[in-house]
């Protein structure tokens, strides 16, 4: 078997992962069906280390000589110069409880009901909307990890994920919203309240226009703060940090942000998505406080990382991707939420941008030191209460400064569908640039 | 791997039910990635992509599934599984001979450089770029090649094979002083194999991103109000690519959800300006022999002084618009379901002068280095980064700003064009949209348009 070939060609530590997937999905267009998609997958990552490197290689066809794979990962691993300490992980520990998957049969016609259903309801909601869409995906994957060391873990995901977006049209305005829903359990699909956000934010931002470029005081919906956290939690990362490409370097126990912001990562989160007992090199993920009170405590680690700093791994050691090598990575990670309810935040904003919406946030943020200028769209607030839609302004700070400038932490948190939350922040002074 | 009685009795399956057609796409792929921070190699990945994606259409209505077991029982299950979505009386797939076409010429294979050598080229980028200035503090490097083998085989008796190999690298620079910290990167490719590193100069590559890391290291904050910008040749082509490429896809024409559907012979653009999808350019970087549905790849004159001639059309959408296919059909790979996509999408030359275009802009924003950027297709709404830019004023390039974001409508931003010069030069990117990431080659003169907003955070 492969492991005795790896110990004949000198390999010192073998991993083996396997990812075998099955998906369906479906895509509607003004309550018709447009494309249904099926597949199944049975995939193979190895990695071992050689002469201390760790090699990589990765295949799809299952029936590829054992040897000829193996042969690769030596090559690979040859020309590693890093000399960062690579170890295959066979620690005998005990593992929290995967959450239990939904093993619920859904029908084509089920799933397709739903959409249309839901699209109806956004129709239905004004005569201004002219096209809707949806989209559906019903995911399962079962994943093993198994290694020289004698560790052998499996662990299976499914998750739905509904998608519907509107199209309104008044006068010479064209308006889009879309909303989204991730969700363990097909049941808790809330066709009705997808609905009602999609065409509502479709219609009210009918006849939005810039507003006059200054500093404005901003309320980021929930959505919004972690569309930028997204592109930045990469900061966190100790591996960043170690290569210098995080602004975070030598920060470590300094007060980096205000007192109102803590930033935590929990792989525990009940039906969030990136619930998981372990990560890609079979070690027991963990919850790591990340910012507190505005102080930053910890970066996310994986083994390499964390020996290099030595440290204990944080279990943040997962893929990119099937395909690639195991990196670092946040599981559900989030602005810890705080009293305010949104209509507090409204009230103290009392004037300025309510925004809902930035787009290009993986161009228009410099994931190295945390600078951003997006393209936003939202309300103008006067006197506590929203006003006129604006499109095509730019909210222009770096990310670290803002978050010093936080005025108020609402409790509306929100993970979105890569498992990145925030609830909405009311924060002051960022420029924005419109006509 | 399989016969052709193996895959006309899958077709017929797929036909089985009353479908229109049913295509069969393989792919086989082997994709190699070194990566590097501070010239040492931390990472060197060999990936094998390899499956098979079904597609069945009747009416509009298509049908996709993929699988990575390629054996004849679970192709068939497949296909019958995905058959079983229509009904309708069996029909009969066409006869298939192979069309052969060469691929384009690869001097020299990455199957065939070493390990070794793909390693020495990743530590001389560190070298050249590091060494540029005291302030540049640490590098990224990323060394890419792949190899693809696709073969399509349709009911309507077309079956054709194409290679492609790409070879790509990518230079990031660091450069720090006090707390500001910058970047500036280059990414060359081209569908070509390590004859890359023969028809450029890796060291001028390597160099010119650690001066625009250090340009921007000591540059201000780019003021933010509405003003005009020139947009520099190259990969400031992203704007057409986003602003008016992607509306073009017939996609979203087809559907009614594109601001330029219905609008062929209109004018859409100012005069000066003249665009086009070409994927037939040898050996360039979005080209192939076949596409992705195994028709020819042509040059499509998109815009023609402002007047809209052409969309991006694949046969699916194409059929919704009475229109045939122009060869503008792409997937990533098995994995995804084709669609019109861009390939080597550009203006072309104009009559004015670089020179003449910063001579004659009294203030303004010149945008040297465009980022990546997206677009609603819905509204036409865009942003795109500036990774290096600098005030223009009374005809002269002025000092340098960071952080910039230009945002605007793709519709009206082509209205406004007002100047284009005569320097086209084409550049590499990767394009995200619903077929998967795709090469595709941005490219343009140095253009002005009239006004925009240009967001920033610097007075």
């Amino acid at each position: 078997m492969i492991f005795k070939l790896a110990k004949e060609m000198k390999i010192e530590d073998l991993e083996i992962y396997t990812a075998k997937s099955a998906n369906k999905s479906l895509k509607t267009f003004n309550q018709k069906i447009e494309s249904y998609k099926i597949s199944n997958q049975n995939i193979l990552s190895i990695r071992g280390i050689y002469n201390s490197k760790m090699g990589y290689v990765y295949t799809e066809d299952l029936e590829e000589d054992p040897q000829q794979l193996l042969a690769k990962l030596i090559d690979n691993s040859t020309v590693i110069t890093n000399t960062d300490i690579e170890q295959i992980f066979g620690d005998k520990v005990v593992y929290k409880e995967a959450e239990k998957i939904s093993t619920q049969k859904i029908t084509y016609q089920e799933s397709f009901d739903l959409l249309v259903k839901t699209e109806k309801l956004i129709k239905n909601y004004s005569d201004k909307i002219t096209d809707t869409s949806g989209s559906y995906t019903d995911s399962t994957s079962a994943i093993t990890i198994c290694n020289s060391k004698g560790l052998n873990l499996s662990k299976k995901i499914r998750y739905f994920f509904v998608y519907l977006s509107a199209i309104a049209k008044d006068n010479n305005d064209t308006t889009n919203a879309y909303e989204y829903q991730l969700t363990r359990n097909f049941s808790s699909l809330d066709s009705r309240k997808l609905a009602q956000e999609t065409a509502k934010n479709a219609i009210e931002a009918i006849g939005a226009k810039p507003c006059p470029s200054k500093k404005y005081n901003l309320l980021l919906k929930n959505s919004v703060s972690s569309d930028i956290l997204d592109q930045l939690k990469g900061q966190f990362y100790a591996s960043n940090v170690q290569k210098q490409m995080s602004s975070l370097s030598g920060k470590l126990n300094q007060k980096i942000v205000g007192e109102a912001i803590s930033i935590t990562d929990n792989p525990f989160i009940e039906c969030a998505i990136n619930n998981d007992p372990f990560d890609d090199e079979g070690v027991p993920t963990t919850t790591t406080a990340i910012i507190q009170n505005g102080k930053l405590v910890n970066y996310l680690y994986n083994l390499k990382s964390a020996k290099k700093d030595n440290v204990k791994t944080t279990g943040n050691g997962f893929k990119g991707s099937v395909a690639a090598k195991v990196g670092t990575s946040s599981t559900n990670i989030f602005i810890e939420p705080k009293d305010s309810s949104f209509q507090e935040l409204l009230t103290t904003l009392n004037e300025g941008i309510y925004i809902t919406e930035v787009s290009g946030t993986n161009s228009g943020i410099n994931k190295i030191n945390g600078d951003f200028s997006l393209q936003a769209s939202g309300f103008l607030v006067k006197d506590g209460k929203i006003g006129q839609p604006v499109k095509l302004i730019t909210i222009a700070d770096n990310y670290f400064k803002m978050l010093e400038k936080v005025i108020k932490v609402g409790n509306d948190l929100k993970l979105d569908y890569s498992g990145v939350g925030s609830p909405s922040l009311l924060v002051a002074d960022i420029s924005v640039s419109g006509q | 791997m399989f016969n052709d009685l193996e895959l006309k009795d899958i077709l017929n399956i797929g036909l089985s039910t009353g479908a229109d057609l049913c295509e069969i796409y393989f792919e086989d792929k082997t994709k190699n990635v070194l990566e590097a921070e501070g010239g040492l190699i931390s990472s060197a990945n060999n990936a094998h992509t390899r499956g098979a994606g079904v597609r069945i259409i009747k009416d509009d209505f298509v049908v996709y599934g993929y699988t990575n077991e390629l054996n004849f029982k679970n192709l068939t299950n497949l296909t019958a599984d995905l058959a079983s979505s229509f009904t309708g009386n069996k029909k009969t797939c066409l006869d298939f001979v192979k069309e052969n076409r060469s691929p384009f010429k690869i001097i020299k294979h990455p199957e065939d450089v070493s390990i070794e050598e793909k390693a020495e080229i990743i530590k001389k980028m560190h070298d050249y770029a590091f060494n540029y200035d005291q302030c540049i503090t640490q590098t990224k490097g990323i060394l890419l090649d792949e190899s693809q083998d696709i073969s399509i085989v349709n009911s309507n008796g077309k079956y054709v094979a194409d290679t492609r190999v790409r070879t790509r690298f990518y230079i990031i620079s660091i450069a720090k002083h006090n707390d500001a910290i910058q970047t500036g990167s280059e990414g060359p490719g081209g569908q070509v194999g390590y004859e890359l590193f023969d028809q450029i100069d890796l060291k001028k590559v390597c160099l010119e991103s650690a001066r625009t890391a250090k340009k921007m290291v000591y540059a201000d904050e780019c003021p933010s109000k509405e003003m005009p910008v020139i947009i520099h040749n190259g990969f400031g082509g992203v704007i057409f690519h986003e602003a008016c490429g992607h509306p073009l896809e017939a996609s979203g024409v087809a559907k009614g959800l594109s601001v330029f559907t219905g609008k062929l012979g209109q004018q859409i653009a100012s005069t000066l300006v003249t665009a086009i999808d070409d994927g037939t350019i040898e050996n360039g970087w979005g080209s192939s022999i076949f596409d992705d549905e195994g028709n020819l790849p042509q040059k499509n004159i998109l815009i023609e002084n402002g007047i809209l001639k052409n969309y991006l059309i694949d046969e699916f959408n194409g059929k919704k618009m009475n229109l045939s296919s122009n060869g503008a059909c792409r997937r990533e790979s098995y994995k995804h379901l084709p669609t019109s996509r861009m390939s080597n999408t550009y203006i072309d030359n104009g009559e004015s002068t670089f020179e003449e275009i910063i001579q004659k802009t009294k203030y303004g924003l010149f945008a040297k280095k465009l980022g990546g950027g997206s677009v609603n297709p819905a509204t036409g709404d865009f942003n795109f980064s500036v990774l290096e830019g600098y005030i223009v004023e009374d005809g002269k390039i002025g000092k340098p700003v960071k952080g910039a974001t230009l945002v605007g409508n793709g519709a009206n931003a082509l209205m406004k064009i007002d100047m284009v010069a005569n320097n086209l030069l084409r550049a590499q990117g990767m394009c995200g949209a619903s077929s998967g990431a795709l090469a595709a080659d941005v490219g343009q003169p140095t253009i002005r348009v009239s006004k925009m907003t240009v967001g920033g955070r610097g007075e």
